[in-house]
């Protein structure tokens, strides 16, 4: 005990190590250890489950999915550490079998202001991050970039069938999706008779075909390859087999494609600019 | 002066004993419905003779038949009718009526007890669970192998959609139907419901509604899934038709229970029972039954419409007749998102009930599960469009419904609080109960953070309408709520039976029950985030795997489920008979007898503290049970 | 002892129902004769061809032709329109396949018109009634044979879009009065098979009169105007 000025006692609280070593502090340590071993494997597995499970990266949209899903793993992690670790912990240290008597009664711990209070504001902070990150990915991948002119496909969903016309290069059809490698392209969709759900899973990007009614979705194919196309909302009888294929060819391979078609290439398209 | 007559009211009626009352059961409603549902057919099918539609309204009229002769034959109109002529029921007749003297014959009629009627809800939903799961076992086998047509993309596409429906009924009446009917009037220190003719209807409606689901099949079933989106479902088979009325019955009986629940709960408590010293289970089962009186009529307004666009060349749906598909969809996500609280919170009450008796501590910040409860059901009406993120509809909502949806994760959070806080410290009594809380955490948990995933708009662009949103919400309804529920199975069940459950077998199914979930719908997980869609019947080799393991996961739960039954059954018939208070549980209804007779009470109680008064020594803080008969009734009341 | 027998007992009987419910929900809507198309020997220059094969289809207002579903009872009305004799298909792979549709059926405008034209035959085209065309009028399809593309690591792509014209309607309605079948069109085209593999097929017009958009009934229903075209 410290003596202030006027000679009265004032209690200083003991040493850490004192603290630790008392009956609380060794519980606070011991759980505190289960939770960090808990968190560190959670951690590990949310750092690699996006992309281990995730399809192939072909457009900046499914870039930010994918950044999107590892953030919230991440983030996750500790929470489900504490709530399993404090779970756990309790059944370990404080199991009492499973006897025809119930055990003592524990102590008559009612609840705790601080503690309430401080979890409120705790995952009231964790959930205005989750927002602030999921708004801003939101605009980032709805808004074109300035100045870019975006290829314009029609997609058109039918049971069972998907159909793609080009109606600013021509306006020639397809059965399949074709697209220039790093150029914007914005999808207006639409049904003719049901609602289907147009979806390229490595590009991130899907909307509802509506009868009658016209929706848009765009992205930017980063990847040359083959990928799919496939429908994401129940359309009756042939609902699984509604899938083709969408291509994506450098910007010459893309205009051969065009006039192969019968259509005529865009040459005031920006291709080649991928501005990330 | 001094005399005055002593005006006596006039005697009660007496009953003769007979009368059509005591005729009618369960056999005479589906005689008298059936027989009105071909009635209905016949003149349905000769007035409406000749148009394309003629099916469909000759189906609606034959199903509405069906529930309307139902109902007649087994007397649910009796007493109004007897109201009407003027012969009020005797003292006698409502005697019968609660099922008095009656043994085993009063689960087959329009019996009002709550006690009969929680029981007989235990069965239908324990049935319907059964459908589901089977209809589930069958998903998964054509699922087991790609390219392989073992039934086939329409008859799969109806599996999926009557799968889903099944078990979404028989999770929304699982936990309230058995248990907020038959504990929550004892737990708060009642002789019956608030309205205890109207508990009888809610189930006896609900009762036929089950073969119309079934009757789906017959009518070449349905192509959508369980949510029916228009316009699909104005394409579809007469199957379609009996869904529809299904649902409409389904909500008139969930509406009928949830006004009676809540006005049970706010009016018959006992004499000292302020809302802080009423159990968190029966303010969960009033939140819920507040939630559902207000959603689901959506979802039956929504099938009205489709009802008329199918019969009667209505256009709600038909968008090239000025209808909207986005009508629908609003309409049937406002009941949709409600909905999936109304499954949960009362399986979440029940552990939370549970867990102060198997940590033998009070609830931890009591307070705070009833705010998390209110505001789950606050915030639960305003995030429905959440699962219209990718639908095109309104984008520029995109933004606030993915702030309201992120906003309820912290009132779950206030959850998990109350639940880790009791458990923490307290002396863990490993009875089977407690398992069931202990596979709430870890599953729950898992449905929470991949609902949060699911709550980005961007990413939900990847995600929905594929397999992930299927294994979340497997997680949530399934691996929480009713996990959760068959916890309260085994919690309750003494009670309801007078004899113990038997822990073996019970562990036994929970270890694999357990174990098969989380197979099944991790590997879900990953071939949903690997881009296979959801309600396909077949898909690309890459998932073959993942699909594999979730079969093989899929009827081990299948197992695991029938050892459960085989446990419920075995342990009705043969278990260790029990005292009143095997769990030494503080709240009323472990003070009355298992089973408890006809009138609950000998003498109402009196109620002086909450029932989480463990570790207290202070008897201000235990409840008074009043006097009551019995062996052992006080035992455990003070400790 | 008793419980271990109850138990496994319980899940026994459980297996059982799953089991006969599996059964009865497979053989319960009856599926369609596998038809196999003629294998001859090849005799084409064509890469990658080993073999040459031939179907014979063809397309009626009704169900009354179909032999199978008369004899067998089938499932669902007999008065739709329909795919003869059958809608399950095999043809052999790496093979040139010949199919002949004859196309009894009258119709109406195709909706999308894109699926007037021909695609994914050998040299993009048909021959109708012995003219050799790569697309025919969208004002008068009466329906369409479409392979619905189905690429994977273990199948090659195959996408075939064949619309089939329509009856004239003055044809339809004197082939009614006289109570006969209608002239119908004869359409003819070829196309090459890749590895062996399962494609799902069904007509792209909207044939099911009465329903919304015209794909319900027949069109919905496995067997009258969708089946499956086996590689094999």
């Amino acid at each position: 005990m410290s003596v202030d000025t006027e000679g009265s006692e004032v209690p200083t609280r003991p040493p850490v190590r004192e603290r630790l070593a008392s009956p609380a502090g060794k519980l606070v340590v011991g759980v505190g250890v289960v939770v960090v071993v808990m968190s560190a494997l959670l951690l590990a597995f949310g750092i690699w489950w996006p992309n281990a499970s995730l399809p192939t990266t072909a457009s900046d949209t499914e870039d930010a999915v994918k950044s999107t899903i590892l953030v919230f793993s991440i983030a996750a992690a500790p929470v489900m550490a504490l709530v399993w670790g404090i779970g756990y912990y309790s059944l370990r240290h404080w199991r009492h079998g499973s006897g025809d008597e119930p055990p003592e009664d524990g102590p008559p711990l009612r609840g705790s202001n601080r503690i309430a209070v401080g979890w409120v504001v705790v995952s009231s902070v964790l959930t205005a991050f989750l927002l602030v990150w999921g708004l801003s990915e939101l605009t980032s991948t709805t808004t074109l970039a300035a100045g870019a002119k975006p290829l314009v496909v029609n997609v058109t969903g039918q049971q069972w069938l998907w159909t793609f016309s080009y109606p600013e290069d021509g306006g020639f059809s397809s059965p399949d999706l074709t697209l220039p490698k790093d150029r914007p392209v914005v999808f207006q969709v639409s049904s003719l008779d049901v609602i289907h759900s147009f979806w390229l899973p490595e590009m991130g990007i899907k909307v509802d075909a509506n009868p009658s009614v016209t929706t848009t979705v765009s992205t930017t194919p980063t990847l040359l390859g083959t990928f799919q196309v496939r429908c994401a909302e129940l359309c009756g009888l042939n609902h699984s087999y509604m899938e083709t294929t969408v291509k994506v060819l450098d910007g010459p391979a893309f205009d051969a494609w065009v006039t192969a078609h019968g259509g005529k290439p865009d040459v005031t398209a920006a291709g080649g600019t991928s501005n990330g | 002066m001094a005399e005055t007559t002593a005006v006596r009211p006039a005697p009660a009626p007496t009953s003769s004993g007979g009368g059509i009352m005591r005729r009618l059961n369960l056999g005479t409603g589906l005689l008298a419905g059936v027989v009105l549902a071909a009635v209905a057919w016949f003149v349905g099918s000769a007035v409406w003779a000749g148009n394309d539609k003629a099916t469909d309204q000759a189906v609606i009229a034959a199903e509405i038949g069906w529930v309307l002769g139902f109902l007649i034959g087994i007397g649910a109109f009796v007493a109004p009718i007897r109201w009407m002529l003027g012969k009020d029921p005797s003292h006698e007749d409502e005697m019968f009526l609660a099922g008095k003297d009656q043994g085993v014959g009063r689960y087959f009629r329009f019996t009002t007890d709550h006690k009969v009627v929680g029981v007989q809800y235990l069965v239908l939903a324990m049935t319907t669970f059964g459908v589901g799961g089977l209809l589930a076992m069958m998903i998964r086998t054509e699922l087991a192998a790609p390219g392989e047509r073992i039934f086939g993309g329409e008859v799969y596409n109806s599996l999926v959609g009557v799968h889903g429906i099944i078990m979404i009924v028989s999770t929304i009446i699982m936990v309230v139907g058995p248990w907020g009917n038959f504990v929550m009037p004892i737990m708060i220190g009642a002789r019956d419901m608030a309205f205890p003719r109207l508990n009888a209807l809610s189930f006896w409606t609900l009762f036929p509604a089950v073969p119309v689901f079934l009757s789906i099949a017959a009518l070449r079933g349905i192509p959508t899934g369980w949510v029916a989106y228009a316009p699909l479902s104005d394409q579809a088979p007469p199957g379609m038709d009996a869904f529809a009325v299904a649902i409409i019955l389904f909500v008139i009986s969930s509406g009928i229970g949830a006004v009676n629940l809540i006005v049970t709960a706010l009016t018959m408590r006992a004499r000292g029972m302020t809302w802080n010293r009423t159990p968190i289970f029966v303010v969960g089962v009033v939140a819920t039954s507040l939630l559902g009186l207000i959603a689901l009529p959506c979802f039956e307004v929504a099938m009205v419409y489709e009802l008329l666009d199918r019969s009667m060349e209505a256009s709600f749906y038909v968008p090239d007749q000025g209808g909207s598909q986005w009508l629908y969809a609003n309409l049937f996500w406002l009941m949709g998102h409600p909905e999936v609280y109304v499954i949960l919170i009362p399986g979440t009450a029940a552990v939370l009930e549970m867990a102060p008796v198997f940590a033998r501590k009070p609830l931890f910040g009591a307070r705070l599960a009833v705010i998390g409860i209110i505001a789950l059901v606050a915030l639960s009406v305003l995030v429905w469009a959440h699962h219209m993120f990718v639908s095109g509809w309104a984008p520029t909502l995109a933004g606030p419904f993915m702030l309201t949806t992120e906003l309820i994760s912290i009132p779950t959070g206030l959850i998990f609080l109350v639940l880790i806080g009791t458990i923490w410290r307290g002396n863990i009594w490993t009875r089977l109960p407690m398992l069931f809380i202990y596979g709430f955490l870890w599953n729950f948990m898992i449905g929470g953070v991949t609902g949060i995933f699911l709550s980005d708009v961007p990413a939900d662009n990847e995600l929905h309408g594929a397999l992930f949103v299927t294994a979340h919400f497997h997680y949530t309804l399934l691996g929480g709520a009713m996990i959760g529920a068959m916890g309260a199975l085994v919690y309750w069940f003494s009670k309801m039976t007078g004899r113990m459950f038997d822990e073996k077998v019970g562990k036994v199914s929970f270890y694999v029950v357990m174990i098969g979930f989380n197979v099944t719908f991790l590997a879900m997980f990953y071939n949903g985030l690997a881009g296979m869609p959801r309600r396909v019947a077949d898909y690309q080799p890459q998932y073959e795997i993942g699909n594999q393991i979730s079969t093989l996961g899929a009827y081990t739960i299948g197992i695991g489920m029938l050892l459960f039954l085989y446990a419920i059954v075995h342990s009705w018939r043969h278990g260790t008979p029990s005292g009143p208070n095997p769990w030494h549980a503080k709240t009323l209804e472990w003070f009355v007898p298992s089973p408890p007779p006809l009138e609950n009470f000998e003498v109402l109680p009196v109620v002086t503290g909450d029932p989480y008064g463990y570790g207290e020594v202070d008897t201000h803080h235990t409840t008074h049970a009043g006097a009551i008969s019995g062996p052992a009734g006080h035992e455990g009341a003070d400790s | 002892m008793n419980t271990l027998v109850g138990a496994v007992g319980t899940v026994a009987v459980g297996a059982v129902v799953v089991g006969a419910a599996a059964l009865v929900l497979h053989s319960a809507p009856t599926e369609p004769p596998l038809l196999t198309a003629t294998v001859t020997a090849n005799s084409s220059s064509t890469p990658g061809v080993t073999s040459e094969a031939s179907l014979e289809l063809a397309t009626y207002g009704d169900s009354s032709q179909i032999t199978w579903r008369r004899t067998n009872g089938g499932q669902g009305p007999h008065d739709w329109v329909s795919y003869g004799p059958t809608t399950n298909l095999q043809v052999p792979s790496h093979s040139l396949v010949t199919v002949t549709i004859q196309q009894y059926d009258s119709g109406e405008p195709i909706p999308n018109t894109f699926l007037a034209t021909v695609q994914g035959t050998v040299g993009g085209t048909m021959t109708v009634d012995g003219k050799t065309v790569s697309q025919v009028d969208s004002e008068s399809i009466g329906h369409t044979f479409t392979v619905h593309n189905y690429p994977s690591s273990t199948q090659d792509p195959l996408y075939i879009n064949v619309p089939l014209p329509a009856v004239s309607d003055d044809e339809a309605e004197a082939a009614d009065a006289a109570g006969r079948l209608t002239k119908p069109h004869v359409i003819t085209f070829q196309f090459v098979t890749g590895s062996a593999g399962t494609y799902a097929w069904n007509c792209e017009f909207p044939c099911g009169d009465g329903t919304y958009a015209k794909f319900g009934d027949a069109m919905s229903s496995y067997g009258y105007m969708s089946g499956t075209l086996h590689v094999v």
